[in-house]
């Protein structure tokens, strides 16, 4: 099986530490990306369609371009709009929650404030048979809050 | 032609009668033939009835004046035998056919033309009783009746007669005869006779001794002066106001008298009204006023003199007395405020202080409007003292702005915890996550305290921020209350706490609850919150034991003063047998932050019961503590049923 192409956009540098450690430690044959912000994510995506990641964690609060932005910008993008995107953010807000959705996120994942929670939930998250998924798209399957 | 005695007054008199009146005399002392006669005199109805003449036409040949044939054919007749005429002519007037009565008399030294239009006026029964022939018999002592006509006085709105003075002994004047007395005094008085005249005024109405008459009259003749009066009469016995000018004319006097009974009556209602209006000014605190705007006087109700602090008229009624009153920075707004109105005659509302007499500051509003009467324009208006509901509106703004500003911290508040509190409170929970992993063992067991309190007290400080962010979302809820079967309530709460209840071998019990209107997974954390309480705060060394009851009480015959009566509510007891509380903060425990014991005895925000009081009130119920310390705590829960 090919390595699962995974893209992280976090402007958080110790964030994307924590998610490269996690990734590395459920010992998963995965291949991290990381980038700081929605422009630099959009810019990675439309160079090259090789660079089509398999599953995209997204955070929100970002600058230059923010995780609302980048998510409507992809789903823009015609050979995009089925691109597997994850949430990965620290508001609990319920109208960003719903938000998201509305714009077209597949999951949304609350940053978790342990260790080993982050790694459960990253293993939950790569594991799942995404294309099953897809045809039976509901918001309570896919909110992985911890 | 000349009027010798109160000439205005009979001026007026025939011109405002309803009959056309012309007088002629011969152009020569020869002339014979009335052709050759030119007219003297015409009242104002005889002027608009010959229209198609000049204005002034005395002096114009009669001819040329009355071009209907028969007119001249009759007026040639009465020259010749010296007696009256009469007949109708009718005159066809744009749509409208009119018929006249007209009589031509001899006249002092010519002719006089009478043309009544016929109303049924004239052809009363009355009018039959005295056929116009008649008349001649009443001119012979009376001078004025040879002026005009009788029908002239007869169709007059007044009372007119002429009366001369009886004098006694001494020279004084004892009495009037009634020389002459026009048909409206019969109409007025009800009386068919027709000998008033020559009987005193004494005799016909014997109290005209006693109500001052008599001697108003007698003094209008010795001085000569005219009098006016109003009295009241009785006539067969029904009142009659009469208002009389008395003027004296060679030797006697003319009075005229007008029935003025209705305007009495009137006057009588509007004196009622005008009280009861001002004692509904004075209890409603409200003034009104009426300005003439061509004038600088204004008409002030009695109680806009109180409400600057006078009596009735006890201040200057002018314009620029009553900006006196204004607050200096109010002074110009008002002023040309009402200089626009004035001049606009727009409609005007404003407020403005005023010191009063006692230089008290209060609030005034006038409401104004501007309208035209008679070709004069008048403001009328109402002038409130409003000093109550500004001050109250103030107070108003000042909470609202208040309660906007709190609104601001609180939601400004609500995002810094819910996100910039939480992303370095996360981060640190995080790192401590790691490096317990990944040191465990290697560190000394002083580090590894360390590490075990820094972790609880970011679990606690998370705990905390959780809390304030249900606390204060609790009216953000955008859901629609449904029906919530609290059996359900009760056991999803009871399975949040599972762990804890196992670990200290609680004992929850509970009957059969009932349904209410309400947020589901609000309700869920007011059971949670209540119950995880009681679990909270126990008693070392005894089983816990929490019971839950449900009831249904009236709000009328609750103990609860907040209910509302005449509705029910489902009641909801959660009694505990932990540590209690002593009752001096059976209210206190459910303000914001408040504790009751020291953190580290119990875990706890402070803000659990204060959400459960949150929600009860955004469900329209309401919750009390009852506690006895050392015994245990029992919360009581109101919440409305379905209806």
């Amino acid at each position: 099986m090919d390595k699962l192409k995974i893209l992280l956009v976090d402007d958080d540098e110790d964030d994307r530490q924590f998610f490269a450690d996690a990734l590395e430690g459920i010992e998963l044959n995965t291949d991290l990306h990381q980038l700081e912000n929605g422009k630099s994510c959009m810019e990675f995506l439309l160079k090259d369609t090789d660079n089509t990641p398999d599953l995209v964690f997204l955070d929100l609060n970002m600058p230059i371009m923010n995780g609302f932005e980048c998510l409507e910008a992809i789903r823009r993008t015609p050979h995009l709009k089925d691109l597997l995107v994850a949430i990965y953010s620290t508001s609990s807000a319920e109208r960003d929650i719903e938000e998201t959705f509305e714009k077209g996120a597949n999951i949304y994942i609350k940053k978790p404030s342990s260790f080993s929670e982050l790694k459960k939930s990253l293993k939950q998250v790569v594991k799942m048979n995404w294309a099953y998924h897809l045809n039976d798209f509901k918001k309570e399957n896919f909110l992985l809050k911890i | 032609m000349k009027f010798n005695v109160a000439d205005d007054i009979f001026r007026k008199i025939v011109d405002d009668s309803d009959t056309a009146i012309l007088y002629a005399e011969p152009s020569t002392p020869k002339a014979v033939h009335a052709k050759e006669y030119l007219v003297k005199y015409s009242n104002q109805k005889a002027q608009s009835f010959f229209s198609i003449f000049p204005k002034n036409i005395e002096n114009h040949p009669l001819e040329e004046l009355v071009n209907y044939d028969e007119l001249l054919i009759l007026a040639n007749k009465v020259l010749e035998t010296g007696y009256d005429e009469n007949f109708n002519i009718i005159v066809k007037e744009a749509d409208s056919i009119l018929n006249y009565h007209v009589r031509i008399k001899p006249f002092s030294k010519g002719l006089l033309f009478e043309l009544a239009q016929i109303k049924p006026k004239f052809i009363t029964d009355k009018e039959s009783k005295l056929p116009l022939g008649s008349a001649k018999s009443r001119n012979r002592e009376l001078e004025i009746s040879n002026l005009f006509g009788i029908r002239v006085l007869d169709s007059n709105d007044s009372i007119i007669c002429y009366l001369k003075p009886i004098f006694n002994i001494k020279g004084a004047v004892e009495d009037f005869r009634i020389d002459y007395i026009n048909n409206r005094m019969r109409e007025i008085a009800n009386d068919d006779s027709a000998f008033i005249e020559g009987q005193t005024i004494l005799e016909y109405y014997p109290k005209n001794a006693e109500n001052g008459v008599l001697e108003i009259l007698a003094e209008g003749y010795i001085s000569g002066e005219n009098k006016e009066y109003t009295k009241e009469f009785i006539f067969n016995e029904k009142a009659v106001w009469l208002a009389t000018k008395a003027v004296k004319m060679n030797d006697g006097l003319i009075l005229f008298s007008k029935d003025v009974s209705q305007e009495k009556k009137y006057e009588a209602q509007l004196f009622l009204q005008n009280r009861l209006l001002s004692e509904a000014e004075r209890v409603a605190n409200i003034g009104s006023f009426r300005w003439n705007l061509a004038k600088e006087h204004i008409k002030y109700s009695d109680n806009v003199y109180r409400l600057f602090g006078y009596d009735p008229n006890e201040f200057d009624d002018k314009y620029d007395r009553l900006l006196t009153f204004l607050h200096p920075n109010d002074f110009e707004k008002v002023k040309s405020s009402f200089k626009e109105a004035r001049k606009n005659k727009s409609k005007s509302d404003l407020v403005f202080r005023v010191y009063t007499r006692s230089q008290e500051l209060r609030y005034m509003n006038t409401i104004a409007e501007c309208y035209q009467k008679e070709g004069n324009w008048y403001m009328v208006g109402v002038i409130r003292d409003v000093t109550k509901q500004i001050e109250a509106e103030s107070i108003l703004q000042i909470k609202n702005a208040e309660l906007k500003r709190t609104n601001a911290d609180l939601e400004a508040f609500n995002r810094v915890a819910s996100h910039d509190l939480q992303e370095p409170l996360r981060k640190i929970q995080m790192f401590v996550s790691r490096l317990h992993e990944e040191e465990e063992g290697r560190l000394g067991k002083r580090s590894q305290g360390y590490l075990s309190k820094i972790k609880y007290s970011s679990d606690r400080m998370r705990n905390l921020i959780n809390n304030l962010l249900s606390y204060s979302k609790v009216d953000e809820v955008s859901e629609q209350p449904t029906r919530v079967d609290l059996n359900d309530v009760l056991n999803n709460a009871l399975e949040d706490l599972a762990e804890r209840i196992n670990d200290l071998d609680a004992q929850i019990e509970s009957v059969s609850l009932p349904v209410v209107n309400g947020i589901q997974f609000q309700l869920e954390q007011l059971f949670a919150n209540l119950i995880g309480n009681s679990l909270k705060y126990i008693k070392e060394g005894v089983q816990p034991k929490i019971k839950v009851i449900g009831s249904i009480v009236n709000g009328n015959k609750s103990e609860e003063e907040s209910l509302l009566s005449n509705i029910n509510y489902v009641k909801l007891q959660f009694i505990d047998n932990g540590i209690g509380f002593e009752k001096k903060y059976q209210e206190k425990i459910f303000e914001i932050f408040q504790r009751l014991h020291g953190k580290t005895e119990f875990s706890g925000t402070g803000l659990g019961l204060s959400i459960c009081k949150k929600i009860v009130q955004s469900h329209n119920g309401a919750i009390t503590a009852k506690g006895v310390l050392n015994k245990g705590a029992e919360f009581t829960v109101y919440l409305p049923t379905l209806l």
